[in-house]
């Protein structure tokens, strides 16, 4: 961190590399998957540019994460809601799979907020849980917790379907 | 298993229920951000660098300088208060020769065309104009005490107030960190105030005179109202005049009377019961920025109100010497 404050881009890019999972999960629970996916970048990009106003190395990924709430809440607050995928699309399987995905993506989004971005983390970046509580400043116990419940609520909101 | 995947393992997952942890894992992997396929756009970082962060160490070494930097300016200032008990003053420039120091208990006479330059301790300087007498009486660090026998001094001190004492037949004029010029004739001291304040005092009562301020101390009365130097001939006249008992003055004074002229007209209205009123009337439309009860009370005779009003006066801190930095430069020669 300290060599990326430094202007190492090198350095900043390894950052990217172990902290872009994270910023991506969060930024799912408040804007849709195409926006995320563009917004990762962006994030990093904005981060760069205010690297030496960071003044403990140790803060980043808290820091970083804080940063893409914040630009995601703002896309949020500009954006119109995200239009339901056709019903018919080219590669069947591979559209249904996506969409599988989206609605499981979106039982997430509706979970209190104290939950889905733990929840995104685990289920969809693949974060296990030390890595969650590294990338939210939460505690171990604190990552424990919001899984659980977020969970039992997320199966409540699912549980119907088959 | 780790103690993390037994939470969904074992806490989450039941079974028999429609949807498990490790399901929905792999239902949403689809939508799992991978960095490695899509890389960060390093050329989006072109442009400068961020500014390399200031170190800790920066901010601790400009505090260390600073500190270091107090401490020889207190240590430079506990210097010049510093004097030796009984350490004759020099004379560093004289228009014709005079004895090298001014020691205590000794004195030092010019002529009428003389003039002399005499340090004062480590604080100030004096000059000592033609046809002047002074003694040394005491010094040592933090006091110092002069007798103006007749003549003139200008002195220019930079210390602490009451740092030195000129005593003078009519009374003793004090300095409170400034620029003087005390003038003794007979029984009767006039004061200038180039710069700061100085008291005068004697049995009969005192006065604070401000920069610009002349003023009078005569033997056997109160030291006189302090009154600026460019105030109208006519204006200092009348004060002058209604000091001695002329309460006629009282209307010259009121007509004649500045703006600046204010603080003038507040000490004769504590002095001159019977114009009291007027003067005060006079100072408000001169200064009207005193409240309606703060006036009432001035009117009705309580002084701690007109002493309050003196304070509210746009004049320099009586004990600001500090800020009065230039009168640490020594006087002139000739």
């Amino acid at each position: 961190m300290t060599s990326a404050a430094g202007g190492d881009r090198r350095a900043f890019e390894l950052l990217y590399q172990r902290f872009a999972r994270p910023v991506h999960g969060i930024l799912l629970t408040h804007v849709g998957v195409e926006h995320a996916d563009d917004m990762v970048q962006e994030v990093f990009f904005h981060a760069w540019s205010h690297l030496p106003n960071l003044r403990e190395p140790a803060a980043f990924p808290g820091w970083i994460c804080t940063m893409a709430r914040r630009r995601a809440v703002d896309l949020q607050r500009r954006l119109k809601p995200v239009a339901p995928l056709p019903d018919t699309l080219p590669h069947a399987a591979e559209a249904e799979t996506r969409a599988r995905a989206l609605e499981a993506l979106e039982a997430i989004r509706a979970l209190p907020e104290a939950y889905r971005e733990t929840l995104a983390l685990r289920l969809v970046e693949g974060m296990s849980g030390p890595e969650i509580a590294e990338a939210t400043g939460l505690t171990h116990d604190s990552v424990r917790v919001n899984l659980s419940r977020g969970m039992r609520m997320l199966r409540e909101r699912l549980g119907g379907e088959r | 298993m780790s103690e993390w995947d037994g939470i969904l393992e074992s806490e989450l997952w039941d079974p028999g229920a429609a949807v498990n942890p490790i399901e929905l894992e792999h239902r949403l992997a689809p939508l799992r951000f991978d960095p490695a396929t899509r890389p960060l756009d390093l050329t989006r970082l072109d442009g400068p660098a961020p500014m390399p962060r200031r170190s800790s160490g920066r901010a601790v070494a400009l505090l260390v300088a600073a500190a270091v930097m107090l401490l020889m300016v207190q240590a430079a200032l506990r210097w010049r208060l510093a004097w030796p008990e009984g350490q004759g003053w020099p004379v560093i420039a004289a228009s014709a020769p005079v004895d090298g120091n001014l020691r205590p208990g000794e004195s030092l006479q010019t002529s009428d065309s003389q003039w002399a330059l005499v340090k004062v301790a480590r604080i100030g300087s004096m000059k000592i104009l033609p046809h002047t007498e002074v003694s040394l009486r005491t010094t040592g660090a933090g006091r110092h005490r002069l007798a103006l026998h007749r003549g003139a001094l200008r002195l220019r001190v930079w210390s602490p107030p009451f740092s030195l004492y000129v005593s003078t037949p009519a009374g003793e004029v004090m300095d409170l960190g400034c620029e003087f010029i005390v003038n003794t004739s007979g029984a009767r001291t006039d004061v200038e105030v180039i710069s700061g304040w100085v008291q005068l005092e004697n049995s009969h009562g005192e006065v604070l005179a401000p920069e610009g301020t002349r003023t009078v101390m005569i033997s056997g009365s109160p030291p006189r109202v302090p009154v600026y130097a460019d105030a109208s001939p006519i204006f200092t006249a009348a004060v002058r005049a209604a000091e001695e008992g002329d309460l006629a003055a009282a209307d010259t004074i009121i007509r004649a009377a500045r703006s600046r002229d204010t603080l003038t007209l507040l000490h004769l209205a504590l002095r001159a019961e019977s114009h009291r009123q007027p003067l005060i009337r006079r100072a408000h439309m001169l200064d009207p920025k005193l409240a309606d009860d703060e006036l009432l009370d001035a009117l009705a005779g309580d002084d701690e109100a007109v002493w309050k009003w003196m304070q509210k006066l746009p004049l320099p801190a009586p004990k600001g010497w500090l800020r009065n930095w230039r009168d640490a430069l020594p006087l002139p020669k000739g």
